[in-house]
């Protein structure tokens, strides 16, 4: 089954009287248990799509469907919703709640989702783990490190399990060691859970992870290949 | 659904982010709430105060009038008399009420040293004592007694006539026009000098008995030497023998219950005291409305405060409501952890407004405030009724109305600036620095 069908994806954004056009037709299909990337120069559209495929923001022209649903047809509510259950997103900017310690930053999708207070004590300790920062439960975002609050948006997305994760350029501000580390948690999880996965890169070892590498140039799709 | 805790949860915490604004802000909301509770319960003193001074010192609980009379009453149309008041005032009597004839005239009263405008009243001093109270409050000299033609003067009238009870008598003319209706219902118009002797000055907590008011025995006005009454009234003053001076009114003093008792003629009627004060009664809405509009525009500037605050602080976060979105955070659930947070600084806001409040109020209802000086520069129209200590009156539902009002209007506060932002792109939200 199709989690993403993208079919001839306009986007343009307006700035200062200027029409950017973002991407310019772009054709693409992602099933369920894919382990994909995207990769491209800056400024080629990467976040964009993701963006798109994940109910951030509205197409300019073509079709979305997320989920099998055509999200140009949904309410903002139903969008929601769909955020909620079936996505999670990491954040090339961690964008993490300043106000909340990094152990609720990352209980805060499970709360929005009405899960009881002992499993997400449970799913929060476990994923904590998983990224290695146990230790730094208590903690509020700005009293960390870059690749450390980069973790916590991880941590934070993993947790729910989502169908779909989108991670533009996750590993941009980790050091290759923990880099890899994510990865194989995320490969772990895509195995076990069945979760996919699309990656916004530059980074050769994402890459090389992937199942799939897409490439993107000027807002148009240059090459697929599935290796 | 998550919990709306959670919602409030960050709401508490985002308050702790600005602490000087956050404080601020709940300062300016404590004191316009502490304010309208003091001038509201200021204002209330002042109104409850008024009310029951126009029941104890200016006419009791009702009128027995003619009711020509009361059509005119502006006029002051003596001739719209009436005689036979006596078995009135003993069907009263019996029925548990007392009751005191007047005879309400107006003339021009002449000193030695001066004249002034004068509202009569002819009385008779032990029925006057029974319904009203002012009787006891002679500043200087006495009240009048019946038989002789003696006068007690409102203090404000004394002191224009120069009438000082220190050095012996002082002997005064009331010049009037006494007019009588003949048989044919025309008016015949009589010039009237009758001489007297100034034996007291009035100065009541009611200022209206303390202005150019004259108070004279009616039984010496009823010949020739005197208004030639023959026994005829303007009104008879009612009031029920069981009713404290603190309460108002009751039941037993409205115009159907007193007229019950009495066998009527067509032309005579019960009028209460609220029929009586129309004009101050409007006096008092418009004051108590214009006081109200005065508070509210405070109330208004500390909720701009708020509307500012909560403007500043989506600005301020804009990447983050973005992103909370992009977690699935409806727009609604977004609005409300704002709604939250302008509510809580509305309800501490509140809470404390309503301490000050209580505690600014707390020694004007049990001691009061005396301004008789003031009083005198403000005259004494159809205005508050209040001559000197009034003290204001607990309102409880007005204290919890204010903070619940604050806290709901506060809440309210947060939500246009709220929904604006969530209706942003959460890309435009999360690009925003
Ligand atoms: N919200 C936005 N408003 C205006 N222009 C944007 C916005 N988002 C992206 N762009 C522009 O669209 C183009 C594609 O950007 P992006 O998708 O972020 O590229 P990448 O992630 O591949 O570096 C760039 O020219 C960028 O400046
Ligand atoms: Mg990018």
């Amino acid at each position: 089954m199709a989690v993403i069908k993208a079919k001839n994806v306009l986007k343009d954004y307006h700035l200062e009287g200027q029409t950017i056009h973002a991407l310019r037709g772009v054709s693409l299909e992602f099933k369920s248990g894919e382990f994909a990337a995207i990769a491209g120069p800056s400024g080629s559209g990467k976040s964009t799509f993701l963006h798109l495929a994940g109910c951030l923001d509205a197409i300019t022209g073509g079709t979305m469907m997320v989920g099998g649903s055509d999200v140009g047809k949904m309410t903002r509510k139903d969008l929601a919703l769909l955020r909620r259950h079936n996505i999670g997103f990491i954040f090339q900017a961690y964008n993490l709640i300043p106000v909340l310690s990094v152990e609720e930053n990352i209980s805060f999708p499970l709360t929005l989702l009405g899960v009881d207070k002992k499993e997400i004590k449970e799913r929060t300790a476990k994923v904590l783990a998983d990224v290695g920062l146990e230790e730094m439960a208590k903690r509020k975002p700005k009293e960390m490190s870059g690749g450390q609050q980069q973790r916590v948006a991880i941590a934070r997305a993993l947790v729910k399990k989502p169908a779909l994760i989108l991670a533009d350029e996750p590993t941009a501000n980790l050091d290759s060691k923990i880099g890899r580390e994510i990865l194989e948690l995320m490969l772990s999880l895509n195995e076990s859970e069945g979760c996919t996965f699309i990656f916004s890169t530059h980074d050769q070892m994402v890459m090389d992870y992937a199942r799939r590498l897409v490439r993107i140039r000027d807002g148009q799709v240059e090459a697929d290949e599935v290796k | 659904m998550a919990g709306n805790r959670e919602l409030a949860k960050i709401a508490l915490r985002n308050l702790a982010r600005h602490k000087v604004k956050t404080v601020l802000t709940i300062l300016a909301v404590m004191v316009s709430v502490s304010l309208y509770i003091f001038v509201d319960s200021w204002i209330s003193g002042m109104s409850m105060e008024s009310r029951r001074n126009i029941v104890n010192y200016e006419m009791g609980a009702a009128k027995l009038q003619s009711k020509l009379y009361f059509e005119k009453k502006d006029e002051m149309p003596i001739y719209e008399n009436f005689a036979g008041w006596e078995a009135y005032q003993k069907a009263l009597d019996e029925a548990g009420y007392y009751s005191a004839p007047r005879f309400v005239f107006s003339g021009t009263l002449f000193s030695v040293d001066g004249s002034a405008p004068i509202v009569f009243n002819a009385v008779d001093p032990v029925a006057e004592s029974k319904v009203l109270r002012y009787t006891t409050y002679t500043e200087a000299g006495r009240y009048i007694q019946n038989g002789a033609f003696e006068i007690v003067l409102g203090t404000i009238a004394a002191k224009k006539l120069k009438i000082d009870l220190t050095k012996g008598p002082n002997p005064v003319q009331i010049s009037a026009v006494i007019d009588i209706k003949d048989s044919l219902g025309k008016i015949r118009h009589v010039y009237q000098l009758i001489p007297a002797v100034v034996v007291g000055t009035i100065n009541s907590p009611n200022p209206v008995t303390n202005a150019n008011i004259a108070y004279i025995p009616l039984d010496v006005l009823q010949d020739e030497s005197g208004m030639m009454l023959e026994g005829h009234v303007t009104e008879l003053l009612i009031r029920d023998k069981n009713r404290g001076d603190a309460e108002l009114p009751g039941k037993r003093e409205s115009a159907a219950v007193i007229s019950a008792a009495l066998d009527l003629p067509s032309e005579l009627g019960i009028f209460t005291w609220i029929d009586y004060s129309k004009d101050y009664i409007d006096y008092e809405k418009l004051e108590i409305g214009a006081t109200k509009v005065l508070t509210m525009l405070l109330f208004v500037l500390a909720f701009l405060g708020i509307s500012n605050t909560i403007l500043m602080a989506v600005l301020e976060r804009t990447k983050e409501i973005g992103m909370m979105r992009a977690l699935g955070m409806t727009d609604n659930q977004m609005v409300l952890i704002y709604m939250f947070e302008a509510g809580f600084l509305g309800l501490i806001g509140s809470i404390f407004g309503i301490i000050l409040g209580c505690a600014i109020n707390y020694p004007m209802v049990k001691y009061g405030l005396d301004f008789s000086e003031m009083r005198e520069a403000m005259g004494a129209d159809a205005s508050f009724r209040v001559a000197s200590l009034f003290r204001s009156t607990w309102n409880i539902s007005v204290i919890i109305g204010a903070g619940v009002a604050a806290t709901l209007l506060s809440a309210c506060m947060a939500f246009f600036p709220t929904r604006r932002a969530v209706k942003m792109p959460i890309t435009d939200s999360l690009r925003f620095e």
